[in-house]
């Protein structure tokens, strides 16, 4: 198995540039019919960001500030950049395969490149989303601390995350298609499971540790702790060795699927 | 040097139709509860360099799934398939994008083999020429007739560097200038030494191109020789096989599987590193343990007592 898990690593540092000019092509292709084309990227989620903040932050929390000093949009913000990454990612790299089969079944490509390509695509999104969010901070007067360095950490967390649960999964939706309608039923009802909207001191101490299960609920506090100022990686690290572990199993049962069923792929059409 | 070498090569499909029986493939291996269809039964040749090789045979004997096994579409169950060399196969179906025009398809398929934009901005032109499609090449694809995609994917795969070449039927819908020029570039291949397996039911174009034929009937080889010997006689067995009944044709397929059975000798069992994966049964029931020791550590960390937990549900709604 370990040594499965080590080829599966190994293509993807051999494919990184066939992946990297394949996550451009996708982003570029994706918006080439459209007048405002890569505009769109931010369009789409700065909308979304506007009705969240005009029902929950207006509307429902008359603009309090949350913990403390900090507006409810900016919290919103950092909390949802990484939310509207995973969902999109995650998505769209466990329907990557099926929905490319006609195409790659037509010639030799490296199968467990294509879904590190679309998680790629929408790396690119998440770096301008998180420009603006910096933006945002500095201007509202918010002190850069030094638990920023934890970013990239995160990133890289979030990255790793998306692609060992999509690698099980487009591998399990290529054989049982029931199962992308699932997983879209199951990412609405996480977004609201997950501290984006809400705050966790906010719910009673009992259920803290209910909520830390969902594997996002990490990311996302990670994220917020890197942007604001929170609380240091080794701090959390029941929840970091939780995560760890979680994303191992989705790896570890991905490859298996992904090792067995890749050479029947092309008769599964 | 042999390019393509087959030994003992069995493939068989599974015959899954209902997603019933998909999911039980997660489970189970195939080819053990599931109905098989075998499109390659023991099937062994040897094809060398500069070699322009014809394929002919009924629908169903087995044309395209060998073409596919030596492009490494797919894979077979019993034997080795050895290939030295880039394949590049071109099929009447492509596997060109329908929502993106001519030239993205051209962009995309070489990014996918492997090429950097510079390279791609040196092959376009060349590959635009040869398709000769005019204005078409900026429209989507799905305007576009079947001509001018097999065009196309023929422009686009002779344009990249293969040493072998597979042509799969994908010249019968072209038109005689189209033909012509295809033609001129694959004796091109044929003088540069590369290999071409030529896949096509109109005998008078295997005449006049392929040196070697080898004609497969039911998943094996019947005749393989030049093609002075084996054209004739094929030839004949369709004059033969058309004038039978279709009760006849299908009792004359069901003797023709029957003998098959008899003599096909079974090649070795494929065991690649890579199919015989076995299941990680205890690394996953081990890392299952593990998320569950680290989950309840972290909601025991965080739950003061388990006897306030349902009372906490109850106060929160």
């Amino acid at each position: 198995m370990w040594k499965e898990m080590k080829s599966i690593i190994r293509e993807q540092v051999e494919n990184f540039p066939l992946i990297r000019r394949l996550a451009r092509y996708e982003i570029k292709s994706a918006h080439a019919e459209q007048r405002l084309g890569l505009l769109w990227e931010l369009l789409n989620p700065g909308l979304q960001i506007f009705i969240y903040w005009f029902v929950f932050g207006v509307g429902l929390k008359g603009n309090r500030n949350v913990e403390g000093d900090t507006p409810f949009i900016v919290w919103l913000l950092c909390g949802i950049v990484v939310w509207f990454f995973i969902n999109d990612a995650l998505l769209r790299g466990s329907n990557s395969i099926n929905s490319r089969l006609a195409m790659v079944t037509k010639m030799r490509f490296p199968m467990s490149a294509i879904p590190s390509y679309v998680i790629l695509s929408r790396m690119y999104q998440h770096f301008a989303m998180l420009l603006i969010v910096f933006i945002v901070i500095i201007l509202n007067g918010i002190p850069i601390t030094w638990k920023l360095l934890q970013l990239p950490y995160y990133m890289a967390a979030t990255y790793i995350f998306v692609y060992a649960f999509s690698l099980c999964f487009s591998t399990l939706i290529t054989l049982v298609k029931d199962i992308q309608l699932f997983l879209q039923s199951m990412m609405r009802m996480l977004f609201y499971l997950t501290p984006i909207l809400w705050n966790i001191e906010r719910f009673p101490d009992v259920l803290h540790g209910v909520l830390r299960l969902n594997p996002v609920f990490y990311l996302v506090e990670g994220y917020r702790a890197s942007l604001l100022g929170g609380a240091w990686v080794w701090q959390e690290w029941p929840t970091g060795l939780y995560f760890w572990s979680v994303t191992l199993l989705l790896f570890t049962a991905g490859t298996f699927l992904h090792i067995k069923f890749r050479k029947s792929f092309t008769e599964l059409v | 040097m042999s390019m393509i070498k087959l030994d003992h090569v069995t493939k068989r499909f599974d015959m899954v139709t209902t997603t019933k029986e998909k999911f039980k493939l997660l489970f189970k291996n195939q080819s053990k509860n599931v109905k098989t269809f075998t499109a390659l039964r023991d099937v062994s040749l040897e094809i060398g360099s500069g070699e322009v090789v014809g394929l002919v045979g009924i629908n169903g004997s087995g044309k395209s799934t060998l073409s596919n096994l030596i492009s490494g579409i797919i894979y077979a169950n019993e034997g080795d398939v050895e290939i030295n060399g880039e394949v590049a196969i071109i099929a009447v179906s492509q596997g060109l994008k329908n929502v993106l025009t001519g030239r993205e398809n051209i962009h995309l398929k070489c990014l996918m083999l492997g090429m950097d934009d510079a390279e791609i901005e040196r092959r376009m032109p060349g590959i635009i020429d040869f398709a000769d499609i005019g204005d078409f090449i900026d429209q989507p694809i799905k305007k576009y007739s079947s001509g001018m995609k097999s065009r196309l994917g023929f422009a686009i795969a002779v344009n990249v560097d293969a040493d072998i070449l597979i042509v799969d039927e994908a010249l019968s819908v072209g038109d005689q200038t189209f033909y012509n020029r295809c033609i001129d570039k694959m004796n091109e291949f044929k003088n540069e030494g590369k290999t071409i397996i030529f896949v096509s039911h109109s005998l008078n174009q295997i005449r006049s191109f392929c040196e070697r034929v080898i004609w497969l009937e039911y998943g094996q080889v019947k005749l393989d020789g030049t093609t002075k010997e084996v054209v004739p006689e094929y030839k004949k067995f369709l004059t033969e096989y058309k004038k039978l009944t279709k009760e006849e044709q299908h009792q004359y397929r069901r003797d023709r599987l029957k003998e098959q059975g008899a003599q096909a000798k079974p090649g070795k069992k494929n065991m690649d590193a890579e199919d015989t994966v076995k299941h990680p049964g205890w690394i996953l029931s081990g890392i299952s343990l593990l998320v569950l020791a680290a989950g309840s550590l972290m909601v025991i960390d965080e739950t003061p007592s388990f006897a306030t937990f349902t009372e906490a549900l109850t106060k929160l709604f």
